[in-house]
């Protein structure tokens, strides 16, 4: 499915991705980072506190064991004057070696913490205990228990509650920071992406828009600029295919001329016993005319119509000249407005000969509304020439050809050459048009006339099918654009 | 027609393409949300739990069913300072002899001598002077005695100035400020009552002379400049060193501070106090890291001490018993 999304789409959903993922780990990694370091600092800086603060509390309690002090009231003046001070401290708790509150800065709120010592199962000797919890009264608070002891002699434990509202407050501050600075990153890397892959894709664009342009027959000079990067290359290396093709082109079309031309001049041997009966019978008509005018020379009307028989004798013979060069031409497929229906005639009348001495009935069904098609008059005589050569060879003797010409729809035109010889047998089917498959005797086909023939229809833009009626019928059928190749 | 039926299935599935890249836009940006979503509660709850409970070093210090020695040290100290030195060697006795051994503190020297012929402590860390006054009256005897760093069981008295004091001599101090510890211990008597006689100083040729509850006090004092020269016992004098304050004069070494019992006290506490401190062999890695936690002056152990150890100094106590 991946692969039916678009380069630019691909790059940007694969590139978009791990280039997210990627910035959210680091993202994650370093606001985790950072928000230990700042718990840490707040663990560490509380903790220091409380071991500061808890100095002056153990004095408070060492001190009236030697007489030294009465406590009467100055723990509690000092929690308070020290709370006082520090804004951010939210209680002070001091606990007796029993566990028992002695001292604490206020009532509200903690209620929880009477027995906590004990019920935690606290001994008197132990490591400073620092946790970080939400209190109803006091919101978040870092709290810190310290034993109140010099190495194992204890006096009970201090507990300080620390403002940690703060704290979060800096906590989703970075949070945020790290969060817009990702996303404002990420924005930068896709749209770079974005618009370096829309570069190559749009230059792959145009260069498939050149290619698309690109045609043999109007050599047109690329609108492309070669850069120096992989586009470039491929636009060079474009430009150098368009010449190699350009230059085959040329020796293809060379050496379709030749084929074409030996196909023509081997066509023409085979009309030259039909052209030559053609000439023949004028000439035979000339020549009892120039008899019977040298025997009776003074028979002026005699002569005078003679003259004028064998003179129409010399004009058939001119006309069959004239058609024979015509189709013997080098084609050098010159477009025009072509009568389909006066072309066939022409062939027609080339083929008169073998068709009235091989007893071939010629039944011709031309569209009288038959458009003029933009085509190679000589090359489209060359197909219909080609294909009756085929169908009379089919025959030899006795037999039908029909031709059809219409319309099959707005744009295309067709001819049909049906006749009843011997057919195609069907394993032939699929090579008839290739070069030189023929399965006349030697000496009687090139195997070159269908090949040119699908050459040249498909050259204006058309098709040749087959049908071939259970052996009883085989069918020929040309379709045509009327309005050319484009 | 069949053209025109491509083209209409390859525009669905241009559509289908399209729909396919916005789903996976909007599949990723419900990943990345989502992530956020999770990573902002995951960092917003602070919630840092206790480590387990544990006992700062794995011994239990809590008295024990074991019969309690009271143990009293004289006010040489402030009361945090006494416990910071002294509670680590309550701890070791607790732990290696067969009671328990509670500190009780005092106010004055004379309280720990009343405690300690009271009854209230079974034995007591005194000074020499003190203790060479007492015996006379009261039924008490020493039965161990700290060794210095050179392994001898005597102290020196030292007379300490500021480092950038103009003193350099006995001689110096005429009509100067003495701070001086309590006038029960041997510092707070050796310089006025004995040494300052060779020099033919008195106390009335100072400009004044004020006793001080602790020796440490005495340091500060000095070091604030509020008095010119101060006597201590070396232990402190040397925890000052290159802290502005430079020895002047130090006295002869004199039998270290005893620790001291009452003469009927149960032999067998005696003998196990003896045979813990004196087993102490401060080469012994173990017990090295155990002696840095004690007061210096017990840094290099204990030595047994005997009555007639102090003979000989008696004469100079009794000299400044004289002048008293």
């Amino acid at each position: 499915m991946i692969r039916a999304i678009s380069l630019k789409a691909r790059i940007l959903i694969l590139m978009g991705s791990i280039i997210i993922m990627l910035m959210l780990a680091i993202f994650i990694s370093v606001m985790f980072q950072w928000r230990s370091l700042i718990i840490k600092n707040k663990l560490e800086s509380s903790l220091l506190v409380t071991q500061t603060f808890s100095v002056s509390i153990l004095d408070a309690l060492i001190y009236p064991e030697s007489g030294l002090l009465q406590n009467e009231g100055y723990l509690e003046n000092h929690i308070h004057n020290f709370l006082k001070k520090n804004k951010g401290i939210q209680f002070i708790l001091v606990y007796d070696q029993s566990g028992q509150i002695i001292v604490r800065s206020s009532y509200h709120g903690i209620r929880q913490f009477a027995d906590e010592l004990q019920t935690a199962g606290y001994s008197t000797n132990f490591e400073p205990i620092s946790q970080i919890r939400k209190l109803d009264a006091y919101g978040w608070i870092t709290e810190i228990t310290l034993p109140l002891q010099i190495y194992g002699k204890s006096w009970g434990a201090l507990k300080m509650g620390f403002d940690t509202e703060p704290t979060l407050i800096n906590i989703k501050q970075l949070f945020f920071f790290l969060f817009t600075l990702t996303i404002v990153v990420a924005i930068i890397i896709l749209m770079t992406i974005f618009y370096l892959t829309n570069h190559i894709t749009k230059s792959l664009s145009q260069l498939v828009s050149e290619m698309n342009r690109f045609d043999l027959e109007n050599d047109q000079p690329i609108r492309m600029k070669a850069g120096n990067d992989e586009i470039g290359v491929l636009v060079t290396n474009f430009v150098k295919m368009k010449q190699r093709l350009a230059q085959s082109k040329k020796q293809l079309l060379s050496a379709q001329r030749q084929i074409y031309h030996a196909e023509k001049l081997a066509s023409i041997g085979r009309l030259a016993s039909g052209v030559a009966h053609e000439i023949n019978n004028p000439l035979n008509g000339i020549k009892n005319c120039l008899y019977a005018i040298d025997r009776e020379p003074k028979n002026l009307k005699q002569t005078r119509n003679y003259l004028k028989l064998a003179n129409e004798g010399l004009d058939h013979i001119a006309m069959i000249v004239q058609k024979l060069l015509g189709f013997s031409r080098q084609p050098s497929k010159q477009m025009a407005n072509v009568d389909l229906n006066d072309d066939i005639e022409k062939v027609l009348s080339l083929l008169h000969y073998r068709l009235e001495k091989n007893n071939i009935e010629i039944v011709t069904e031309l569209s009288e509304n038959l458009p003029p098609i933009q085509a190679d008059s000589n090359l489209i005589q060359e197909v219909v020439m080609n294909l009756l050569l085929n169908s009379l060879d089919s025959i030899e003797t006795k037999g039908r050809i029909r031709i059809a010409t219409g319309l099959k729809n707005d744009d295309i035109i067709f001819i049909s050459i049906t006749d009843n010889g011997c057919g195609i047998p069907e394993k032939y089917l699929d090579k008839i048009f290739d070069p030189f498959f023929t399965t006349k005797d030697e000496g009687k086909g090139t195997g070159l006339g269908l090949s040119v023939s699908l050459g040249i229809v498909e050259a204006h833009g058309g098709t040749i099918t087959v049908d071939n009626h259970s052996g009883s019928e085989t069918t020929f059928y040309i379709n045509l654009p009327i309005r050319g190749v484009e | 027609m069949l053209i025109n039926r491509k083209n209409s299935i390859f525009g669905k599935e241009r559509t289908r393409m399209k729909y396919f890249q916005y789903y996976i836009a909007f599949a990723l940006l419900l990943i990345f949300l989502l992530i956020t979503v999770f990573v902002y509660r995951s960092i917003t709850d602070i919630t840092v739990e206790p480590d387990n409970l544990r006992s700062a070093d794995g011994r239990i210090y809590d008295l024990q069913d074991k019969e309690t020695v009271y143990v009293g040290v004289i006010s040489r100290f402030s009361p945090n300072l006494i416990y910071e030195g002294y509670q680590p060697i309550m701890n070791y006795l607790s732990q290696v002899t067969p009671y328990n051994f509670v500190l009780k503190l005092s106010n004055s020297y004379e309280k720990t001598i009343l405690q300690l012929t009271e009854g209230d402590v079974q034995a007591a860390f005194l000074g020499t002077y003190i203790y060479l006054k007492a015996r006379k009256d009261n039924p008490i005897r020493c039965i161990l005695k700290p060794l210095n760093n050179n392994f001898e069981p005597y102290f020196r008295s030292v007379i300490v100035t500021r480092s950038d004091s103009p003193f350099h001599t006995i001689s110096d101090l005429k009509e100067k400020k003495l701070a001086l510890p309590s006038p029960l211990s041997f510092s707070g008597n050796w310089l006025p009552r004995y040494e300052f006689k060779k020099y033919g100083i008195t106390i009335n040729d100072l400009d004044s002379v004020h006793y001080f509850d602790h020796h440490h006090t005495v340091i500060y004092q000095v070091l604030r400049g509020n008095f010119d020269v101060g006597v201590v016992k070396d232990r402190v004098a040397y925890e000052f060193i290159n802290k502005g304050i430079r020895f002047l004069a130090s006295s002869e070494p004199i039998p270290g501070s005893p620790i001291v019992v009452k003469s009927d006290l149960d032999p067998a506490i005696v003998e196990a106090m003896q045979n813990a401190l004196l087993q102490i062999d401060v080469r012994d890695p173990v017990y090295k890291e155990m002696l840095m936690n004690w007061d210096p002056e017990f840094a290099y152990g204990f030595t047994v001490a005997r009555d007639e150890d102090y003979d000989h100094i008696t004469s100079i106590i009794e000299s400044l018993e004289d002048e008293l």
